[in-house]
């Protein structure tokens, strides 16, 4: 379903297809070789934009693992950190990384900080209708549109589509929000860089999940909403973004969001519970080997987000203590 | 929360045995026994309750306790210069003083004894400003002959096996071990954690010509986007701006860096500057002088930076004496000469006197200090800070919330503080004086953010234009601040309460008077049952059939939705007119099942003509579209405003022109044909609704001369998750509710009272609204209170279709954000123990009072029911 609904999205938008299909693993990607004597359970609790990718990196897994039992839950990547520390789950992904006070109440449990381990990357899109004319916003424009204390800079609140430059039925369209839950990291993120450390509008209509806002937007004419490019459909598009007014509009592409060029890409991130004095249990040590294995990647394209880079690999294994 | 056990319907007492008067002696064991077990049972259930409010109340306190002292110490090093910087790390291990030649006295910040020290190599330059940012340890430092270069003191820890402590280590303290440069300390799980200080110097800049008097330093940005931003002013009071923009490849690892600079235009010459600040962004800069004067430049863009205004801060007379933006740099606090500490936010005002429509407001006043402030540290956790004054007292106070939290005793002998530090994790607190002498405050102050004023009443967030009533929980960065004020939640409870009994109420009620004075007996034993079996539909299903299905549905067809309220109740008055043309015998063979069966068809032709009529109505009604009607783009109020009073004005017409039309109109039916009274009587209705209708839109007519639009409150712009559908969905788990026990309070009616009602020639609608009504009023009221203990703690139908939005409007169209949904979106996202956990049993405290209360109300209406229900 989920296969066929990008199949859908890539043949719809042309363009856009010929950009995914440049998408390419790095070939200093490690071959995932298989190793013996692994076997138990494994529970991921956190982010829901990371959910569809930890199942496809669980099934992945378990083909070669077939004794390993794993659990995912994704209700939102704020509810990782507890479930870390509380020892309820092994795996933790986020999409944002830990604030402070999280971190803080981690090591006053364990005495060390929480590993994090760069799993994906991610343009945080902001998607209209499909059928909205809109070409390019700024930040500062979807800061406007998005928060009410507006720190981006823009003088005027925008409200309706018009002020955005539309014209015709468009122009008297009053935008239609949709965010995400205050749990999930995507809200966290979106509302550090997109909001500028803002606050969001009473008005934005919090969904649960990731789906369920491109759902939201893709019903709503007058919709706009924010999620990882991993959940775009045929019926929603995503706009280009500028870092600021005035300046070259970056479409959610993966060229962009590894140069730092579309102002709202970031990393997607697993965090785990890691002893530096110890060596990490075979189970855990051989799923993070594979996330960041040529075929764990590859389930990262599969999902729609975009693979990290050999290098950002590498140096990740060597943090979790998995390579020299 | 199931009261739906009957008091009617309890077995009848077993009567006592013909045969033998002697009870046996099992029975009277049985009954010693049950009455125990129901004793202590009942004991259990009420201690259960208070032990659950008991324990709510247990993790709400701390909430309101606000902080304590942990411990305070006192080191004095002996040939210390001049500190300029200090740096702490998280664990209360080391504390590093930057000197101002460079060298870094390292010491153990417990115990104060001296580590090996360190030093930056200025080679050879005399540095005259330094600066440090808030989170990341990164210093900058400004040189005598204008160059500037920035440094990182880093405290790392690292994490050992216990083997790994060194042999010949030193004890210092009960918990830290040193081999002379390290520290180590002992951490659960039978670890030990090093924390060492190391420095790294870049190699300066020249950036003037002359000496740096002042700078100030900012790192931000993303991981993979840093920003850095600096500002310096030099001895010729030129101002200089720069900023790096970089951007990582994260493929290649390539840095992109777009450097920038702008020199600010100059100042006039008496002025005497105090510092330079700029802001995470690099779009301001801020120049204070001494006398409380500050300027604010404009920089958004580089090439053209221009002074955006200059304010006051402080009342004249009055020196300003210290100066620091909060974490966030949204708030900047100032300290007079005279104690005084405000708190300033930069906001759009559209009276502002600035060039950028920006300007600085003071938002909050704090309590003053009895001596000058001379030194601010800020959180870098929160909106919490820390102000010394002159006589060595420091406070520690919170912007937001305006309250001082702790006031530390200040050393002894008095000395002035040269330098204030928050320990990065704002439990410590650490003050250098001139001489060296080192004062470390340990503090615990949990729940800085939190009084009964911040939850309850209307605060003052920064960057608001106003104080508000705002909830606004998590983030995903520690510069946010949470705001905590339940009213939004509690709001949304009553609103989402409110709206589904309005829903609710007229239709439950119609349909318990309609089952227990209108059918006979054998339907009613079908219909009750059948609504009970509406009760038992899980709430969660409920939720996401209104979400997922109702919620669109209704969008679409919103204008014919709202038509069913009229339709189906004029369709009915128009049958129940009709039903008077049949002849007598025909209509009293009719009233069972057939009149059933002919509402059921009235009421499906009111909704199939709703639906046919809407697009007309809504041309009419709504100019065409409902949501930009709402939205106040198109049309007026008046056709709306007169549909709602049409009902108000008909019942006055009804009321004032009883005695004189009515009794006129009963005269005219007197002595015709039953079929000619029912024509007269259908015609004086029509007539009746006419001209109240007539009257209405008079009425709308003058309110809206008047200025009244009944946009913009009840009705306001559309969102999809509204009341509305929150109304319908809760309607259904309410009805059943309240049906069956109103239901059962009006058949409890003694039925010698009916008879003789309608003995007395009263037609049963009569005897039912002026007799049987009256007598079960307060079982029926009961009933409601029930339902509406039910709505108020409805979780699932709440968080599934109303949005989940925390606004303030009574707005149908809109969402809302009850306490019981916000516990149950939130909880996974609490950390046990902090603030929104606290908040989050707070709330659910409330919840629990306001169920508390509406259902006690109810039990002792129904029990005063009960007595008088016997007494007939």
């Amino acid at each position: 379903m989920r296969s066929f609904v990008l199949v859908a999205a890539l043949a719809t938008a042309l363009p856009a297809a010929a950009l995914a299909q440049a998408v390419q693993l790095d070939p200093a990607l490690a071959d995932y070789k298989q190793v013996s004597g692994v076997s138990g359970s494994l529970k991921s609790i956190g982010s829901d934009s990371l959910n569809n990718l930890m199942t496809l990196w669980a099934e992945g897994f378990r083909a070669s693992y077939p004794n390993v039992q794993i659990e995912i839950e994704g209700k939102g990547s704020t509810t990782a950190p507890p479930a870390l520390v509380a020892g309820t789950a092994q795996f933790g992904p986020m999409s944002r990384p830990m604030k402070g006070a999280e971190i803080d109440s981690f090591e006053k449990k364990f005495g060390y900080k929480p590993t994090a381990i760069r799993t994906a990357v991610d343009a945080l899109a902001v998607y209209v209708h499909k059928d909205n004319p809109i070409k390019c916003l700024s930040l500062q424009q979807v800061d406007a549109m998005f928060s009410k204390t507006r720190r981006g800079g823009e003088k005027a609140d925008i409200a309706t589509w018009g002020q955005l430059g539309l014209t015709g039925d468009w122009a008297a369209r009053s935008i239609s929000l949709y965010g995400r839950n205050s749990a999930s990291g995507t809200y966290g993120y979106f509302k550090e860089v997109g909001l500028f450390n803002g606050d969001y509008k009473d008005s934005v209509k919090e969904q649960p999940g990731s789906s369920t806002v491109v759902q939201g937007v893709a019903s709503d004419i007058a919709g706009v909403g924010y999620s990882g490019i991993g959940y775009k459909t045929a019926d929603v598009k995503s706009v280009p973004i500028s870092a600021k007014t005035g300046e070259t509009c970056y479409d959610a592409t993966a060229e962009n969001a590894y140069a730092g060029d579309f102002p709202i890409a970031r990393f997607l991130y697993v965090y785990v519970n890691r002893n530096p004095a110890q060596r990490l249990d075979p189970v855990r040590a051989e799923f993070i080997r594979y996330m960041l294995s040529k075929q764990g990647q590859q389930a990262t394209l599969k999902d729609g987000y975009f693979p990290v880079a050999g290098m950002t690999a590498k140096a990740d294994l060597k943090a979790a203590g998995l390579e020299k | 929360m199931d009261a739906r056990t009957d008091p009617e319907h309890r077995e009848p007492s077993a009567r006592p045995s013909r045969r033998s008067h002697q009870t046996r002696w099992s029975v009277k064991a049985m009954d010693k026994a049950a009455d125990w077990i129901i004793k202590i049972g009942g004991i259990f259930v009420i201690l259960a309750v208070f032990g659950i409010m008991a324990f709510l109340v247990r993790v709400v306190v701390p909430l309101f306790t606000g902080g304590h002292l942990e411990a305070r110490t006192q080191h004095n090093y002996a040939n210390v210069g001049e500190t300029v910087l200090a740096e702490t790390d998280e664990y209360h291990t080391v504390l590093a003083l930057v000197q101002r030649d460079g060298t870094v006295r390292i010491s153990h910040l417990l115990t104060g004894q001296p580590l090996k020290p360190t030093a930056f190599d200025f080679e050879g330059r005399k540095a005259t400003a330094f600066a440090r940012t808030l989170t990341t340890g990164d210093f900058a430092f400004g040189f005598e002959d204008g160059s500037v270069a920035f440094g990182k003191l880093t405290l790392a820890a690292t994490i050992l096996t216990a083997a790994d402590l060194p042999k010949d280590a030193t004890t210092l303290g009960e918990r830290d071990w040193t081999d002379g440069s390290a520290v180590f300390s002992r951490i659960p799980g039978n670890q030990i954690r090093r924390v060492e200080a190391s420095i790294e110097l870049q190699p300066p800049q020249k950036i003037s010509d002359r000496p740096i008097v002042s700078i100030d330093y900012h790192i931000a940005g993303t991981t993979e986007r840093p920003t850095r931003t600096f500002v310096t002013i030099d001895a010729a009071r030129s101002v200089r701006l720069s900023r790096a923009e970089s951007r990582i490849n994260t493929m290649t690892g390539a840095v992109r860096t777009n450097l920038a600079t702008t020199d600010l235009p100059d100042l006039p010459a008496d002025i005497e500057l105090k510092s330079a600040f700029t802001v995470d962004a690099g779009d301001q800069v801020y120049l204070p002088d001494v006398s409380g004067t500050i300027w604010r430049y404009d920089t958004r863009d580089f090439k053209a930076p221009r002074l955006a205004e200059k304010v006051k801060l402080l009342p004249d007379g009055i020196q300003l004496t210290a100066i620091s933006f909060l974490i966030g740099e949204q708030s900047l606090v100032v300290g007079g000469s005279d104690g005084r500490v405000y708190v300033y936010f930069r906001l759009l005002r559209a009276d502002a006197q600035s060039t950028d429509g920006f300007t600085l407001v003071r938002a909050h006043s704090l309590e003053t200090q009895p001596a000058a402030v001379i030194g601010i540290a800020p959180s870098p956790r929160s909106k919490m800070f820390a102000t010394a004054d002159i006589s060595g007292a420091v406070w520690l106070r919170h912007s937001t919330c305006r309250q001082t939290l702790l006031i530390l005793p200040g050393a002894s002998p008095a000395e002035q503080t040269s330098t204030l530090l928050m320990g990065p994790r704002e439990d410590s607190i650490i003050a250098v004086s001139p001489s060296g002498r080192t004062t470390t405050w340990q503090v615990n102050v949990p729940h800085p953010e939190t009084t009964w004023s911040t939850i309850f009443g209307r605060v003052w967030y920064e960057g608001y234009d106003a104080p508000g009533l705002t909830w606004q929980s998590s983030s995903g960065t520690d510069q946010f601040e949470p705001k905590f004020s339940l009213v939004p939640l509690i709001f949304g409870t009553l609103k989402a309460t409110f709206y589904a009994l309005l829903f609710a109420v007229p239709i439950s009620l119609a349909a318990a008077i309609y089952t227990s004075e209108f059918v006979p007996p054998s339907v009613r034993q079908t219909v009750k049952p059948a609504m009970e079996m509406m009760a038992s539909l899980p709430s969660v299903v409920l939720g996401f059939v209104a979400a997922l299905i109702l919620a669109p549905l209704v969008e679409t067809w919103i204008a014919a939705v709202l038509m069913l309220f009229v339709a189906i109740p004029l369709s009915l008055l128009v049958a129940g007119y009709l039903w008077q043309f049949i002849p007598g015998h025909l209509a009293r063979r009719w009233q069972g099942l057939m009149r059933f069966v002919v509402i059921i068809a009235v009421v499906c032709t009111g909704g199939w003509l709703a639906f046919q009529l809407s697009v007309p109505l809504e041309s009419l009604l709504f100019s065409g579209n409902l949501k930009a009607w709402a939205n106040r783009d198109i049309g007026s109020g008046i056709p709306f405003t007169a549909l709602v009073l049409t009902p108000v004005t008909a019942l006055g017409l009804a009321v004032i022109l009883r005695g004189s039309v009515g009794d006129a109109v009963a005269q005219r039916m007197r002595g015709v044909s039953p079929r000619m009274a029912a024509a007269i009587d259908l015609g004086h209705w029509v007539v009746h609704l006419m001209v109240a209708a007539l009257l209405a839109l008079i009425v709308a007519w003058t309110l809206a001369a008047l200025g009244f639009d009944p946009r913009g409150g009840v009705v306001a712009t559309y969102v999809q998750r509204n009341t509305l559908i929150v109304g319908f969905a809760m309607g259904f788990a309410v009805i059943p509710i309240i049906y069956t026990i109103s239901e059962d309070a009006l058949n409890a009616v003694p039925e010698h009272l009916r008879a003789a009602a309608l003995a007395c020639g009263a037609t049963p609608w009569q005897t039912a609204t002026r007799v049987i009504l009256p007598t079960a009023l307060s079982g029926v009221f009961a009933a409601v209170m029930i339902g509406m203990g039910r709505a108020v703690g409805e979780t699932m139908i709440v968080v599934m279709a109303a949005g989940n939005t925390p606004i303030l409007e009574w707005n149908v169209f809109n969402g809302l954000r009850a306490l019981s949904a916000n516990i149950a979106v939130e909880l996974p996202e609490a950390v046990k123990d902090g603030s929104l956990y606290r908040m989050l049993f707070l709330a659910a405290l409330t919840l629990f009072v306001m169920t508390f209360i509406v259902n006690t109300i109810a039990e002792v209406i129904r029990q005063r029911f009960r007595k008088r229900a016997v007494s007939l």
